[in-house]
């Protein structure tokens, strides 16, 4: 394989891959803007979304994609749970409560896995696992294609959801202006129940996504949220759109990276790219204002 | 700002701390596990006023301790190994609380003077991983990810160890102490409350920022070498775990946010509480804890200190994070 | 502004708090400290990860510790000639987290408040082993192990520690053992070496290397990977088109089987792929069912061993686990060593356990078992293949009949 023929491939993974951590960083992207907290539980959610598909399919034969449908009210539910039996409590209390809480979220929800799945690692295997398809000189992962297809499909449906839909204006009324948006008769928890409530979902189907991909096991969850954060931070805090391309952007330079570079910096790359950002342009590569959807 | 300290306050403070000092003089350190449960405790105190000096006073959150706790471990056993300073030497000991306050200002300068708020969090996130990363790819001088092995031949007992946390905790206790009732205190509240009056009234507010910030980073530097002392064994992923991030901001809360004994009342409980855990429930400890985080969170976010307290605390309190202008005041 | 915290409050809840505590914790520190005339049972503990990254092997190790306890007790227990007749043993396992200064902890409590009166191994070196090995030193009790490479454990120079594992260097020659039995039109050109980027994978790396001159082959790909990267196409691609034949990879369980994966999605494959750590779980085999098939795994101990106990504790292994084990014999033995040190020593003061241990030449369901001055005993690492879902011992020559095979392009699989 040609020079510039590895190099394509090697985009086109790191797109590939990079979807998948955006699916992850909008649901954060989506929570943070609208309730300021960093939900660092992101990950953990994501896992036990993949636990749960991993148990349909195992126990039903249902195939994970469909997984998806069966995916979205349960976890729309547990979001607005979530919210409206923990977080509403402790937003009064200020941020460092908010993120303490989802930690030990997250600490609960790991071990809770760990106890009763065991923390062995797990691993869907369907028809069209590890098939790639030639385009070309060229392999592309099915699987991982699926993925950013559901991955654009996702941020569509919240953009236009945010667009289109008085709910979705009415969250994005509450992340520019809580106050005024109480104002105008929005109720706060409503909004921001439904807003977690979307950001779970989205956890969701990045867990379906990751089940049907990758092995996992309960501790994952962690490594996830911290790619998912730079993901965001690069897209900048609170823009939808902006944490999918970020997280392709995020996946390509990763990709890039491991090849150019040995495997080892990789990690430090991402660091080093996530303060720069933050630090010269704070709004993020692709946000015009720090809240657009 | 001055607050008017009951006698009483003074006695119960000197009472305790005599208490802690004759405490492993009456019982063999070796054989008594409080000793050693003491120790980390008091690391873990050290550690906590430290983030609270830069979150509770100073108002800005951080979670980049973990990276000045490990520095220092390293300057230790770096130190140590090349044969420039010894066993539980002070001369180490002070060269790494200095290295992680020396970083602290170069960091800080960079962070503090363009980040707010959750994006300074964040920035001190990436400061820790990436400091990780550099010391596991650090070759021999930082040992790769073996990290640095130290003789642990050296070891004779928990007696100094223990004397010596308790003196960096006592330190980082009247260091905060002072601190607040001098002039930089009156800055640094005045820039946690509203930056830009301070700023208005002439405070210097990044030089101020970085101080707390380099204060806080020279204890955890101290922390962090007495530490790689007592395990012999330096290396990334344990000293720079977010662990040592994560567990002086819990404890901290969960003490009291900005109070004087808050770290310390949270330091003692938490451990406490993940101690007991772990003898009695060592299977699902984790979940334990980190139910008893959402408890806590739930129904004590202002922390124990405000128990003490007729919700007066909870007034004075805005938010710690963040500047945005949607931010209420009650 | 006065603050009206009432000071007085506030410090004697702290002081109630901070009494209440110590009244636990020296609670259950005196609870477990027993004179000697009525000690009733021989008290083991244990730093294992049972939470946390590493917890996976933590369960296993767990149970086959509880597993030579269980049998230990049933033949009414160890003898001990110090108190004329047979204590059974008690295990009592705290959990280290996977972490070393949580390991330093647990061995810590478990030497001071559950008085201890010695301790089996802990899982990983760096995380669990020399943590655990540096704290039983420091309180002088005898800390029995495995799962420790010996260079970096030789270091320290332990004086209450010993180590039953591998040698790296035999461990890192079992490929090159195995090519050279290739015939020479199959001969192995294009070796590649991919190695984890941490504690273990290094050393591995170096001994490759080293012996890679000493074989005389020359790897065409040397590279480490980072712990818990999801994709490995940059690798991958680059292995592919260099052209490599075989590949040497050192990893976790999960990181391989996305490797596999990864290569078959790529169209890649090699005629021989060995690979520790990561691909001798019965879970690498769940994952990857048939896509599994020829690669090659590490590991301690085989059930088909021609030694007393191996096949009947390979099959109760796998009725609790429904999977196969390399590596539950070598902590079974452990154990084994353990029981026949106390009676050899007739005490349980543990500097003369472990003297016992030093001097004494033991039966276990590893084969013999030997230590040198040191507190090294060596046993020889294994290489298996899969095959329809279960590992087929290839090396040592002499204990095994399967003929190793190599691997065909995935289109011919």
């Amino acid at each position: 394989m040609s020079a510039f023929n590895a190099f394509m491939q090697i985009l086109i993974n790191g797109v590939l891959f990079g979807s998948m951590y955006g699916v992850a960083a909008i649901g954060l992207s989506l929570i943070f803007g609208s309730m300021q907290i960093v939900f660092i539980a992101q990950g953990a959610v994501i896992i036990l979304a993949a636990y749960f598909t991993y148990w349909v399919f195992t126990l039903t034969g249902l195939d994970p994609f469909f997984c998806l449908i069966l995916c979205l009210p349960v976890f729309m539910a547990l979001g607005w749970g979530l919210y409206v039996g923990l977080f509403h409590k402790v937003a009064r209390a200020g941020k460092n409560p908010s993120l303490l809480l989802a930690f030990g979220l997250m600490v609960l929800i790991e071990n809770l896995m760990a106890f009763l799945w065991t923390p062995n690692t797990r691993a869907i295997r369907t028809s069209y696992t590890a098939i790639g398809l030639s385009v070309g000189p060229m392999q592309i992962s099915f699987s991982r294609l699926m993925v950013f297809i559901i991955s654009l499909a996702a941020t569509g449906l919240v953009f236009l959801f945010m667009k289109k839909t008085l709910w979705g204006k009415a969250v994005r009324a509450a992340s520019e202006d809580m106050g005024a948006a109480a104002l105008l008769g929005i109720s706060p928890r409503r909004v921001s129940g439904l807003t977690f409530a979307i950001g779970i979902a989205l956890a969701g189907i990045a867990g379906v996504c990751t089940a049907t991909t990758y092995p996992f096991d309960p501790y994952f969850g962690f490594l996830f949220s911290l790619k998912a954060l730079i993901a965001v931070a690069f897209g900048g805090l609170g823009s939808v759109g902006g944490a999918l391309l970020g997280g392709i952007l995020l996946g390509l330079l990763e990709s890039v990276g491991s090849y150019l570079i040995s495997g080892g910096w990789a990690d430090a790359i991402s660091y080093a790219a996530f303060l720069l950002v933050i630090m010269l342009r704070p709004q993020g590569l692709f946000g015009q204002s720090t809240r657009a959807a | 700002m001055k607050k008017p300290i009951q006698r009483s306050a003074y006695i119960l403070v000197a009472i305790v701390t005599l208490a802690f000092v004759a405490f492993p003089l009456l019982v063999d350190t070796e054989e008594s596990y409080l000793v050693y449960f003491f120790f980390m405790c008091f690391i873990y105190v050290a550690l906590a006023q430290g983030w609270n000096l830069v979150a509770g006073y100073a108002g800005q959150a951080s979670f980049g301790q973990h990276a000045f706790f490990g520095l220092g471990a390293y300057i230790t056993a770096i130190t140590w190994k090349a044969g420039w300073t010894d066993f539980l030497d002070p001369v180490a000991m002070t060269l790494s609380g200095a290295g992680a306050a020396l970083l602290a200002v170069v960091v800080g300068v960079a962070l503090l003077a363009k980040l707010r708020g959750d994006y300074f969090a964040l920035g001190t996130l990436g400061l820790g991983e990436i400091l990780r990363v550099v010391f596991t790819q650090g070759g021999t001088l930082t040992g790769g990810p073996v990290g640095l092995l130290l003789p642990s031949s050296s070891y004779q007992s928990l007696g100094p160890y223990y004397f010596i946390a308790l003196t960096i905790a006592l330190f980082t206790f009247l260091f905060v102490w002072l601190l607040m009732r001098s002039r930089v205190g009156l800055a640094l509240v005045a820039i946690r409350e509203d930056e830009q009056a301070a700023a208005s009234n002439g405070i210097h507010v990044l030089k101020f920022k970085i101080l707390a910030f380099a204060a806080g980073a020279f204890f955890s530097g101290m922390c962090g070498s007495i530490y790689g002392y007592f395990l012999f064994h330096i290396h990334p992923l344990g000293f720079f775990s977010l662990n040592w991030a994560l567990l002086p901001v819990l404890m901290t809360v969960l003490g009291g946010i900005g109070t004087l004994f808050g770290p310390v009342l949270g330091a003692f409980v938490l451990a406490g509480v993940f101690e007991l855990a772990n003898l009695y429930i060592p299977e699902i400890h984790p979940m334990f804890s980190g139910l008893f985080v959402i408890l806590v969170m739930l129904f004590l976010p202002q922390g124990m200190m405000s128990l003490g307290g007729k919700g007066v605390l909870a007034r004075l309190f805005p938010f710690i994070l963040g500047l945005s202008n949607q931010r209420e005041r009650r | 502004m006065k603050r009206r915290i009432s000071y007085k409050k506030v410090f004697w809840l702290g002081f109630v708090l901070l009494l209440a505590l110590c009244f636990g914790l020296s609670g259950a520190a005196h609870a477990k400290t027993e004179k000697k005339a009525d000690k009733k049972e021989i008290l083991i503990g244990t730093n294992l990860p049972l939470t946390g990254i590493l917890s996976m092997v933590g369960i296993e190790q767990r149970w086959a510790y509880e597993t030579a306890v269980a049998d230990i007790n049933k033949a009414g227990g160890v003898m001990v000639k110090e108190f004329g007749k047979k204590l059974p043993v008690k295990l009592i396992v705290g959990d280290d987290e996977s972490d070393p200064g949580k390991a330093a902890a647990a061995v810590e409590r478990l030497i001071k408040v559950n008085k201890v009166d010695m301790l089996l191994g802990g899982f990983a070196a760096p995380f669990g082993v020399i943590p655990g090995c540096i704290t039983a030193e420091k309180y002088k009790k005898y800390y029995h192990t495995s799962i420790c490479l010996i260079p970096p454990w030789l270091e320290h120079k332990f004086q209450w520690s010993t180590v039953f594992f591998f040698d790296l260097d035999q461990a890192c020659s079992v490929p090159y053992e195995m090519w050279a039995k290739l015939p020479a039109n199959q001969k192995i050109q294009k070796p590649a070496l991919i190695m984890e980027d941490s504690f273990d994978g290094r050393a591995f790396a170096g001994i490759f290397r080293k012996l890679a001159e000493k074989y005389g082959y020359k790897f065409v790909m040397d590279e480490p990977w980072a712990v818990g990267a999801k994709d490995y196409s940059a690798q991958i691609i680059k292995a592919k088109s260099l052209g490599v034949d075989a590949i040497l990879i050192f990893g976790a369980d999960a990181d391989c089987i996305t490797f596999v994966r990864q290569m078959k999605e790529n169209d890649f494959s090699v005629k021989y792929m060995h690979g520790w750590k990561g691909t001798w779980a019965g879970e690498f085999w769940q994952a990857l069912g048939k896509d599994a098939q020829y690669i090659l795994l590490d590991g301690f101990w085989s059930m088909d061993f021609p030694f007393p106990g191996a096949k009947e504790l390979g099959e109760r292994y796998y009725q609790k686990f429904k999977k196969y084990s390399v590596s539950v014999g070598a902590l079974y033995a452990l154990c084994q060593i353990l029981w026949q040190g106390i009676e050899k020593a007739g005490t349980l003061d543990p500097g003369k356990v472990r003297q016992a241990v030093l001097d004494n030449e033991f039966q276990t369901m590893m084969g013999k078992v030997k230590y040198d001055k040191n507190g090294v005993a060596i046993f020889v690492s294994t290489g298996s293949q899969w095959w329809d879902g279960k590992q087929m011992t290839v090396y040592p020559f002499e204990l095994t009949t399967y003929k190793m095979k190599l691997a065909p392009p995935w289109k011919e699989r």
